[in-house]
């Protein structure tokens, strides 16, 4: 027996048990990151984690979600998260935990190096993004760009629009001349003639059987006519239409590339060229939140209602089977938070509580919640209160957040040279209603702003900013309202404000003007460019009625011969 | 490497038991077939360590099971997903599902149960196959091999000379 037993060998195994346990922080601190990171698409960060099994508590040390759309901004970061733990659901692979504190929650830090993860693909909205690129600030609006250039950039593209329809006619011509040549011929009717001839010498029971069988093929010729001379008409609507298209691409092309600058709507929004930029990148970020919270929310559970993926090799997958009380792999069940946000230049602190943390609601049976409260040491208030439920496939969130009394000074609403334009003091109340469910989102975002004060720079000296800087002198209160409806991942924004009509009054005229004048200029422009092919357009639906007369031609002689028939 | 193989030749041509070679190579199997992260590995590493099994044989067989697991990953989920979801061991499975031990050993796991299956239906017959090819390579072909050409060859090689070292 003693030549089985290897004592020292099992003096290694418990150095390196022991080793093992030394090392279950580092492993904690090291799994959280790998697990995190794969989950979000960016780096997650923790500065160190303890665990202690005896005590059933596990605490985070400076955790950093890097903000998936932007390698250099966390999504948040907290400065210590202590967690509660059931050490026995660990051993189930279940990381459960009752409580959990978050503190010092703070969102859209800065990063001190890049959170991109190697050979990923990071999804900058900002540079391509729907809201960006509709984003002119007011001095591009009005300064239009050269119609010159305008009009040659689209030359070519224009040419071959209307390239394309006169082959659209020439394949109509092609069409004819097919089906000209399946027509009587001028032989077919002569020969029709020689039968009627033939059959005038025969008796009568012959000339009658021959007679009724030349009528049934001259009604079928005459058939054939009829149809084409509703084809002519068809066709001839059809080059008509062509037509009037080539002539009036001028005009509308010269509305549309109008449009493409940022000169198509008026007033209407006018507020979008103003804050456009610093809105939409606030929605944005927003958005980005909320995206990486409901990918972590909702993806369980679509793995299950779909077909399950394959497993990775040597991973294989983990079959469940009916429990007593259910749970899911991941839950927290109540999280106390604290914490803190940037808005317009302050800090607002924040408590709160979110209760029901997991990622397979539909085991768990609860949706998220998640309520909070603050406010800055300047007075503003904040309320916020949402709901997260993932139960079902159809998936309900709901985010209510009220701000109040929000001082605002310095704030920077245009940056352009030509029209530098700040918001100089002002108290905001913001109320935002945020929802989300298989329709899409539906969200609205309505701001009043007391004790407005602007300021246009002195350097700005153009006749523009003269009579914006008079026209906001009389604004100490205005609204902005952002509407955001549609898809997710590409939603419309709409911004209104009171200033809409402020700014439209104020430079109305100046602009209306402007546009009316270049709009005239750049139709000028595409209409001699376009003028031959539009000609040759115009001309080249001729040959229809020329097949127009043939038809007609051919129908008189058959009916002719008709009429003798008789 | 070299001296790597002169170890297993020695152990072939010495008078350790059989069988310690035989368990080396069917823990190698079990380990290697199976997902090496999972807990059940934890014990199989205990027993190789406190048994007196060869550790030569076990890290060889090791490599080997361990790249024949790749070809195998398929076949071993393939039976662990029909083990689970048999009809007639559900009840079985249910119940085992319960209990935090047996949750952490993943036996629910299609590809560790796959792999253990695998493995234990081929552990006896290896292990009785290791100890015949043993017996009879000491009984019948040592002695024959000694006196053939290659062998003289063999002799005069570094290899040879390393063996006899530590021999």
């Amino acid at each position: 027996m003693k030549q089985w037993i290897r004592w020292w060998g099992l003096g290694v195994f418990v150095a390196i048990a022991a080793l093992w346990i030394l090392c279950i922080d580092w492993v904690v601190e090291n799994s959280i990151e790998f697990a995190g990171t794969q989950a979000v698409g960016a780096k997650v960060e923790l500065d160190s984690a303890e665990l202690s099994f005896s005590k059933g508590v596990l605490t985070l040390n400076r955790l950093q979600v890097t903000n998936p759309d932007q390698p250099m901004q966390n999504l948040f970061e907290s400065a210590r998260i202590h967690l509660s733990l059931d050490t026995l659901a660990l051993f189930r692979r279940q990381f459960i935990s009752d409580e959990a504190d978050i503190e010092g929650l703070q969102l859209y830090t800065e990063r001190s190096s890049s959170g991109a993860i190697d050979g990923r693909f990071f999804n900058f909205a900002g540079e391509g993004g729907k809201g960006r690129e509709a984003a002119i600030d007011l001095a591009s609006k009005l300064n239009i760009p050269d119609v010159g250039e305008l009009a040659s950039a689209e030359e070519e593209r224009l040419k071959a629009e209307i390239a394309a329809m006169q082959n659209e006619v020439a394949d109509i011509q092609k069409g004819w001349e097919q089906r000209i040549q399946q027509l009587p011929s001028k032989e077919q009717i002569a020969e029709y003639q020689r039968r009627w001839d033939k059959l005038e010498g025969e008796n009568a029971f012959v000339k009658l059987k021959g007679a009724k069988e030349l009528r049934d093929d001259i009604d079928d010729d005459l058939d054939a006519i009829k149809s084409l001379d509703e084809q002519i008409k068809t066709d001839k609507e059809r080059i008509a239409r062509l037509t009037e298209q080539a002539k009036t691409l001028p005009s509308r092309e010269a509305d549309r590339l109008l449009a493409s600058v940022g000169l198509d709507q008026g007033f209407d929004g006018m507020i979008r060229h103003i804050v456009g930029d610093e809105a939409i990148d606030m929605i944005n970020q927003g958005l980005s939140l909320y995206k990486t919270a409901a990918k972590q929310m909702s993806e369980q559970q679509a793995a299950s209602e779909d077909e399950a993926p394959k497993p990775l090799r040597g991973t294989g997958e983990l079959v469940r089977f009916a429990e007593e009380q259910p749970l899911p792999n991941f839950l927290i069940k109540q999280a106390k938070v604290n914490g803190s946000m940037p808005v317009a230049g302050q800090t607002i602190s924040f408590n709160g509580v979110i209760k029901d943390i997991t990622s397979e609601q539909h085991i768990w049976g609860r949706p998220m919640t998640l309520k909070a409260d603050g406010g800055s040491d300047k007075g503003a208030s904040l309320t916020l209160d949402g709901l997260f439920d993932h139960r079902s496939a159809n998936a309900l969130d709901t985010l209510n957040f009220d701000l109040r009394q929000l001082a605002l000074s310095a704030l920077t609403l245009s940056d352009s040279e030509q029209l530098p334009l700040t918001l100089q003091q002002g108290v905001a109340n913001i109320k935002t209603n945020f929802t989300l469910n298989q329709n899409g989102i539906s969200a609205n975002v309505d701001s009043l702003v007391k004790q407005a004060q602007f300021l246009v720079a002195d350097s700005a000296q153009t006749k523009t900013a003269q009579l914006l800087r008079k026209a906001l002198a009389s604004a100490d209160q205005f609204d902005l309202k952002a509407m955001i409806n549609g898809d997710l991942d590409d939603p419309a924004i709409k911004l209104k404000s009171s200033l809409d009509n402020l700014i439209g009054k104020a430079l109305g005229a100046e602009v209306a003007a402007k546009v009316a004048e270049q709009k005239a200029v750049l139709q000028e422009k595409l209409a001699a460019q376009l003028q031959d092919p539009t000609a040759k357009l115009a001309d080249s639906g001729a040959f229809l009625e020329e097949y127009k007369s043939k038809l007609g031609s051919q129908r008189d002689a058959l009916k002719d011969l008709l009429k003798e028939m008789r | 490497m070299l001296s790597a193989i002169a170890k297993l030749l020695k152990v072939l041509n010495s008078d350790d038991n059989p069988a310690q070679v035989a368990l080396a190579v069917v823990f190698a199997l079990i380990m290697g077939l199976t997902p090496l992260m999972s807990p059940h590995n934890i014990v199989i590493l205990l027993l190789v360590l406190f048994i007196r099994v060869n550790l030569s044989f076990f890290i060889l067989s090791f490599a080997l099971f361990s790249g024949l697991a790749y070809l195998l990953d398929p076949l071993s989920n393939q039976i662990g997903a029909s083990v689970l979801h048999s009809e007639a061991l559900q009840t079985l499975w249910t119940s085992l599902y319960q209990s935090s031990f047996w949750r952490f050993m993943a036996y629910n796991n299609t590809l560790v149960m796959g792999s253990i299956c695998l493995s234990l239906l081929l552990a006896l017959p290896i292990y009785w196959a290791v100890i015949w090819a043993i017996t009879r390579y000491r009984d019948k072909l040592r002695a024959k091999l000694a006196q053939t050409r290659l062998m003289l060859f063999v002799k005069g090689t570094r290899l040879f000379s390393l063996y006899e070292k530590l021999s």
